[in-house]
This record gives structure tokens, C-alpha cells and sequence, in this order.
């Protein structure tokens, strides 16, 4: 089933929103329990694209993400992948049509050794060889246990795990908080090669201008909704704008 | 569990040596115990076919994190359905066997399909009341059960045709033996199996589980049919063995005690279950023997003890031994 057109928001009228709809949230309303933590909230992303999601604290990102996941309760609207719908489905039956997550907290299970744990994510035909040769320090590290890893390695692991599965779309979730320079850059480029193999991703992400060096496009968030949904190169050029939905101070500390 | 058949080098991995030896270890005590003492034959069958029970519970509470407190229901099922196969069907032993795990994983089939959606302590409650609705419908249902008195003299014919049951006791035991090392063999596989990594995956975190694409409901349901299986066929080796089947295989005491010589040698791991269970029992008997009214404090104390200084259980001990030496 194919889900009708909408017309495009905003001043953002582009080629690529010309393409289909591969992911699609149209007036989506979900939080925890009773609360809404996002409201209304539309938008697209066409296939191959990569989007950053970016916003202050609070605002709903992380939750935009669990409810396209179908992690969260959702109280209105419909979220469509591939033209079907996702309304009521669980979050297993979502992996299965092909979404990813890497949640921010990583989530890798602490009592498995790292190969164990990613052997716990194949699925589709994926092989330990693909997460290898994506990272091989995995690789050098594929007996220690999930609870001997640095922060970095856990991060790789959990991308590697959700990239086994071989998703159709994969969700980011701040997957270069606290993290080194030098493994931020090394995460930067494993996800720019993605993208070059026509991966569509969705980053959320709180520095700046990794965000729009890396996405075609970005969405701003504020207060569980959308204020902007720009290409990035236009949004580069709108600093004042961006000032004034994120606070001086994400800015400015970028 | 198309993950099992499609996987061949994971399964060639789990029966590597380093897997291969402590199911020897096992195989080997056996043998040393048939020897050493003779005359306890009945008893240390026991012992083995506790240990097939307490497996099948292993698999369930130590590594798909399920805890019930209704394992008997299955261990009771399969020993029912084990003695009726021998009065009025065939008295073949290894027949008795096959109906007994598929009268355990039929009953865990029906019941996990509604216990599998409960968690905490719902899951204890609905679990314990399983059992009693199968004690009170095996006590009335005299036609079928036998109702209080239990089935009526249960024997079987010789294994293979050949092996006849002896007084002593020595092919029962030898027969329990080779059941539990093929049981341990089985759990081997699954749990290094990626379904039995699913399982441990589960038993971390399942919204983790749900959101890399694993059904998880449906793994736990599969895991409590096997489990159910195995318990059936402890169940149906006990109805074998000592020829009598009553209501009393559904016992609370009989789920509690599979839980507290698991939780003793270690949930989570094969050996601890193995190694519980022989302690708790070795220890029961020989405290009973001693002081037939207060045995229990002495397992109480000892699961005190455990728990307290050993959350892992009786097989981390040798670990623990090492790393408080290292320090030192």
C-alpha cells in the first residue's frame, strides 16, 4: 500500500524530496505512557539520503527515533516505511522490514564476548567477516567480553551488531557522545562510506557542524517538534536562525 | 530456530575439546562412583536424574532469565505420560522416554504460551498455579492417574531388548547416566547455538533484543518447550526407574528445590547445575541420615552462605579462590 503524497513543507524544495518516501512520519504524536514528548510531527527521508536530527536537550530526538523504532507509545499519526505502514507493530517485526537502531546507550550485553554478541545480530545473511572488515579492532578483540571494552569499542560493536542485520535504514543516536577525537573521526568516516554505498541514515546529533558537514539534510527540533528541515548547505549559511532554535550556547561552544 | 540447522561452524565449535571434556569429567565420575559405592546405586540414580532436571531448568532460569517456580508441572506431565505409555501402550523404556518429553513439551507448549507474556512475580504465581491445577486434576481424574494412590505398578522391558532392570540397580543407573550425558550434549549445542545466545541476549536486556530483531516472546515460548522436553524425560526416567508415579511428581517442593540446587552450583552455566544438584542431595542425605528433623537448616544455611559469598553459585568457587590469592 502506498501512502498519498503530502506537499512538501517549508521553503525546502529540492530534487531529493522529489524522490519517494522511503521513511515517512505524518502528524506523529508518542511519548511514554500518557506524556507526549513529540507532537505532530511530519517529515521524509527518501532512500540513500542521510539526515541529521539535531536539537537541544529534551526536545524529543532520541524519542523521534524509539518511536520510529516503535520503542514508545504512540498516541497519533502513522509512521510508513517502504509505503506500508508501521502503526502497531513490534519493535522485532520493524527490524525484520529492515530498520536498524544503535541506541545512544549502546546497549551491547555485557556477558557476551564480542563475537557472541554479534552473533546475536546476524540476520539476512550478514557475516561476521562484513563487522571484521568494517572494524577490525573488533576483530582483535572478539573473545573479550562485552564489559571489558572502552567506550569506543562498545560503540563500534553496537554498530556493527545493527549493521549485521544488513538494515535497509539504520538510526544513529548520538553515536559519537563522549568519545575520543580520533575514534569520532574514525566513526565520521565509517559512516561517510556507508553513505557512499547508498546506506540511508538517520543521525541524531548535537555537535553542529559534524551534523552538517556529514547530512544532506538537517532537522531541527524544538520542544517535541519541527522549527526547521533544511539542506544543510543552506542551513550552514543561516547561523542566526540555527542561534536562535539551539541557544547561543550549542553554537557558540562548536 | 533456523539459525541452529543453518549454522554448521558454530556447532562444530561447541563440540570442540575445550566443550568435549567436561561432559567426559561427568561420564568419568559416574563410572567412579559405580564402583566406589555399590550400594547406593538407587540412590545416586537419583542423584542423575535430578541432574537431567535441573538442566532443563538451567536452560530456562540461567540463561533465558525465566524464573518459575512450576518446573514440576513438566517434570510431572513426562513422568505420567511415561508410566501410561508403559501399562497400557508398550513397555519399551526409550519409547516411555519419547513420550515422556513430549508430555513435558506439550504442557510447557499450552502453559508458556500464556506464562511467556508475564514477567516478576506474576510469572512465580501463574507458574506455581499451573502445577496445582495439573496436581488436582491428575488426584481426580482416578480413571486415567489412579488419582491419590498413582499409577499401579509401572515396569518396562529390558532396554534394547536386552538390558534387563536389576535389583541392584546398576542398569537403571548406568541407563540414567547415558540420559543425562546425551542431555548434556543437547544443552551444549543449544546454548552455544546463536539461538542460545539469543537467549542470554534476552535474559540482559529484551527491549535490546526486540530492537536488533529478535522475536523474543517466541524464543522464550521455543526454550520453555525444550526445557519442558528434558524435564518430561527426567520425569518419565524417575517413573522408570522406581516403577511409581503419584500426584506427588507435581510437589511445590520438588520446583523450590530444582531452583535452590541451581541457584547453589550456579545459574547460567551447565556445570553449576550438575554440581548443585550433587551437593544438595549428597548433602540432604547424609544431614538427614544424621538428623531426620532438621536436615533443611543445613541446606538453608549452605544456600545462605552461598548467596551471600558466591552470587554465582558453587562453580564460580575455584574462580573466586584464585583471584582472592592473586590479590594477596
Amino acid at each position: 500500500m502506498k501512502s498519498p503524497r503530502i506537499p512538501v513543507s517549508r521553503s525546502y524544495i529540492s530534487e531529493v524530496c522529489m524522490r519517494d518516501a522511503f521513511l515517512e512520519l505524518k502528524g506523529v504524536v508518542a511519548g511514554y505512557g500518557e506524556t507526549h514528548i513529540i507532537r505532530d510531527m511530519s517529515f521524509r527521508v527518501s532512500q540513500g539520503e542521510c539526515v541529521a536530527i539535531i536539537g537541544r536537550n529534551g526536545v524529543g530526538k532520541t524519542t523521534t527515533l524509539a518511536t520510529v523504532m516503535g520503542q514508545t507509545r504512540q498516541h497519533a499519526g502513522a509512521v510508513y516505511f517502504k509505503g506500508g505502514s508501521l502503526n502497531g507493530l513490534p519493535a522485532h517485526e520493524r527490524a525484520g522490514l529492515g530498520i536498524g537502531i544503535v541506541p545512544q546507550t549502546r546497549d551491547i550485553f555485557p556477558s557476551l564476548s564480542v563475537e557472541e554478541n554479534l552473533i546475536a545480530g546476524l540476520r539476512n545473511g550478514g557475516t561476521l567477516k562484513d563487522a571484521y572488515d568494517l572494524f577490525p579492532r573488533l576483530h582483535e578483540r572478539r573473545h573479550n567480553g562485552g564489559r571489558q571494552l572502552s567506550g569506543g569499542e562498545q560503540q563500534m560493536l553496537s554498530i556493527a551488531r545493527a549493521l549485521l542485520a544488513r538494515p535497509e535504514i539504520i538510526l544513529l543516536d548520538e553515536p559519537l557522545e563522549g568519545l575520543a577525537p580520533v575514534i569520532c573521526e574514525m566513526l565520521m568516516g565509517v559512516f561517510k562510506e556507508l553513505s557512499a554505498r547508498g546506506q540511508t541514515i538517520v543521525l541524531v546529533e548535537q555537535h553542529i557542524p559534524l551534523a552538517l558537514g556529514f547530512a544532506e539534510r538537517v532537522i531541527v527540533l524544538d520542544q517535541g517538534k519541527i522549527v526547521l528541515d533544511e539542506p544543510s548547505a543552506t542551513l550552514g549559511a543561516e547561523m542566526p536562525l540555527l542561534e536562535r532554535h539551539l541557544g547561543l550556547p550549542a553554537v557558540a561552544a562548536s | 530456530m533456523s539459525e541452529l540447522a543453518t549454522r554448521p561452524s558454530v556447532r562444530t565449535a561447541a563440540l570442540s575439546l575445550g566443550s568435549i571434556w567436561p561432559v567426559a569429567v561427568v561420564a568419568l565420575g559416574a563410572g567412579a562412583a559405580f564402583f566406589l559405592f555399590p550400594y547406593d546405586l538407587a540412590f545416586l540414580t537419583r542423584i542423575v536424574i535430578m541432574m537431567v532436571f535441573v538442566l532443563s531448568f538451567d536452560l530456562i532460569l540461567g540463561y533465558a532469565g525465566i524464573a518459575t517456580l512450576g518446573h514440576a508441572a513438566m517434570y510431572g506431565c513426562g513422568a505420567y505420560a511415561a508410566g501410561l505409555v508403559a501399562l497400557h501402550i508398550s513397555p519399551d523404556p526409550l519409547l516411555g522416554l519419547v513420550f515422556g518429553a513430549l508430555g513435558g513439551a506439550l504442557i510447557a507448549w499450552l502453559s508458556g504460551l500464556v506464562l511467556m507474556r508475564a514477567h516478576g512475580m506474576t510469572l512465580l504465581m501463574i507458574s506455581i498455579a499451573v502445577t496445582m491445577v495439573l496436581q488436582e486434576a491428575a488426584s481426580k481424574a482416578r480413571w486415567l492417574t489412579g488419582g491419590a494412590d498413582g499409577l499401579p505398578g509401572v515396569s518396562v522391558s529390558p532396554i534394547f531388548g536386552w538390558f534387563e532392570f536389576d535389583f541392584v540397580g546398576q542398569v537403571a543407573f548406568i541407563y540414567s547416566v547415558c540420559v543425562l550425558v546425551a542431555v548434556l550434549v543437547f544443552c551444549q549445542l543449544v546454548v552455544g547455538s546463536p539461538f542460545g545466545l539469543a537467549l542470554k541476549g534476552i535474559k540482559g536486556s529484551p527491549s535490546r533484543m526486540r530492537a536488533i530483531g529478535t522475536p523474543v516472546y517466541r524464543r522464550k515460548v521455543t526454550i520453555y518447550v525444550l526445557a519442558g522436553a528434558i524435564a518430561g524425560i527426567a520425569g518419565a526416567l524417575a517413573a522408570q526407574v522406581t516403577g511409581l508415579v503419584g500426584i506427588e511428581v507435581f510437589n511445590f517442593s520438588l520446583s523450590a528445590d530444582v531452583m535452590v540446587m541451581l541457584i547453589l552450583g550456579g545459574a547460567g552455566r551447565l556445570y553449576g547445575a550438575i554440581i548443585g544438584t550433587l551437593i544438595f542431595m549428597v548433602v540432604h542425605h547424609v544431614a538427614a541420615a544424621i538428623d531426620p528433623f532438621n536436615w533443611l537448616f543445613v541446606i538453608g544455611a549452605m544456600l545462605l552462605v552461598v548467596v551471600f559469598a558466591l552470587p554465582q553459585g558453587l562453580i564460580s568457587l575455584p574462580d573466586r579462590l584464585i583471584r582472592t590469592f592473586r590479590r594477596t
